[in-house]
């Protein structure tokens, strides 16, 4: 007969809900959609959808890997605040055991741009963002799938800076993104009491706090053709931006049954006019984001490209 | 089974809106960004990838001291609204600084700059 399992650690934490994707300009450098973090600035957009796939950390049987479909949808209230709605569903599948699958936990950002500076090619914002539990697979399917049985809240800064001051030319079309979270548990997570039997500690279904974060570095070929040197190349290579993407996440409390994390993902993007497809290799950066490499894809809506008049433009001009 | 049905189509519908509408990105140019010239051009026409509106936007050419060096005559070049130009005054041998900000006929709006050289 199968059974559910359990893995050694599982990575949902650095590809779930939380994450919200985004496009913006500061100045003439824009910031396109990261996959794995989220990007500096406020739009009216969706990601429809971000799949992914990852080999997970290996508990001595076979490997288990994580499959996600996530969907984001991001609104403008104002010109500079808009809030962002996260979920997705997910399989883990291990050789022989019965498929553990079901909806993450359901996250709403609320992020607030207040400085941009387009000479420098800056963009600062801050947001918070509210993991609302049991909204998704909950009781042992949920604990699985790692979603949290308690609520959490997370204050968070994001930056994009471009690289267009730089007197070096070919090095221009750099940007460099970010940003930086403490989540904190609504319920802590605490210690209750040995287990009878085995006499290893007992824990409520609270969480511990955790720092989270991560950067990009990407390198937009239309920045060097239209602000360093116009190669003549074909419109196809002018709207890729190869990028880097790093996200991390680490215990901030104790007691604490996360770990620290890192997860790479190194790819493509392709901005077109009203919509972007992105896709990376996610490579594991420490032993508890595994030893396989996965892989991410997104396919992504402009809607103030789509629907200027509608759907596109924020629901308040302040 | 139905769901992923009705997915696709709204996605379909989606693409298939024409994106009259959008950003107005820099295709090319003449002189084109990064370039060497030999002879002066007497004009900066930038083509962008949407239509732009001309009275909205802004095309500026400098010299390597920041002194403007085009004509302030702003206008639309070609038939389709996606060429900007400005006039320039006769340039010396040097480098040339463009600067654009333009808006689209959505009111979207980009900007960028670029050099070029002048060469003897």
């Amino acid at each position: 007969m199968s059974r559910l399992f359990a893995p050694a650690a599982l990575v949902a934490s650095l590809l779930g809900p939380a994450a919200a994707f985004a496009h913006g300009f500061a100045g003439a450098h824009m910031f396109v959609s990261t996959l794995i973090i989220d990007d500096p600035n406020v739009a009216d957009e969706a990601s429809l959808p971000t799949f992914s796939w990852l080999p997970q950390p290996n508990d001595g049987g076979p490997v288990s890997n994580l499959s996600t479909l996530n969907f984001e949808f991001d609104k403008r209230i104002t010109e500079t605040l808009g809030f962002g709605i996260n979920d997705g569903y997910q399989w883990l599948t291990r050789p022989g055991d019965k498929t553990a699958n079901g909806w993450q936990t359901l996250a709403v950002t609320l992020k607030y741009k207040p400085y941009v500076s387009a000479g420098h090619e800056f963009m600062l914002s801050v947001g918070v963002r509210q993991n609302f539990a049991r909204t998704g697979a909950n009781g042992s399917n949920g604990a699985t799938l790692n979603n949290d049985d308690s609520d959490s809240t997370t204050p968070l800064i994001y930056w994009g800076k471009g690289f267009g001051d730089v007197p070096v030319g070919w090095l221009r079309p750099f940007a460099f993104t970010g940003e930086f979270g403490y989540q904190i548990a609504n319920t802590a997570l605490k210690v209750t009491g040995p287990d009878p039997v085995t006499g290893l500690p007992l824990y409520n279904n609270g969480t511990s706090n955790l720092w989270t974060g991560g950067v990009s570095l990407q390198y937009s070929i239309r920045y060097l053709q239209s602000q360093v040197k116009d190669f003549g190349l074909p419109q196809f290579i002018n709207r890729l931006t190869p990028l880097v993407e790093v996200a991390w996440s680490s215990p901030a409390s104790k007691p604490s049954l996360a770990s620290t994390q890192y997860l790479i993902g190194a790819g493509i993007n392709y901005t077109a006019q009203s919509y972007a497809v992105g896709i990376e290799a996610l490579i594991p950066g420490n032993k508890q984001t595994g030893s396989h490499v996965g892989v991410i894809a997104q396919f992504h809506l402009y809607f103030d490209d789509l629907f200027p008049n509608s759907l596109g433009k924020p629901l308040i001009r302040w | 089974m139905h769901m992923v049905r009705v997915f696709l189509v709204a996605l379909a519908a989606l693409l298939a809106a024409p994106p009259a509408f959008a950003h107005a990105f820099y295709e090319h140019a003449s002189p084109a960004a990064g370039s060497e010239v030999k002879a002066p051009p007497q004009a900066v026409t930038i083509t962008f990838s949407e239509a732009v509106e001309p009275h909205f936007s802004k095309l500026e050419v400098h010299d390597a001291n920041g002194a403007s060096v085009d004509q302030g005559d702003v206008h639309s070049a070609g038939n389709d609204g996606k060429g900007l130009a400005v006039g320039l005054n006769k340039l010396a041998p040097g480098k040339y600084t463009v600067i654009w900000h333009v808006t689209s006929v959505d009111t979207h709006k980009t900007e960028g700059r670029f050099d070029f050289t002048v060469v003897p």
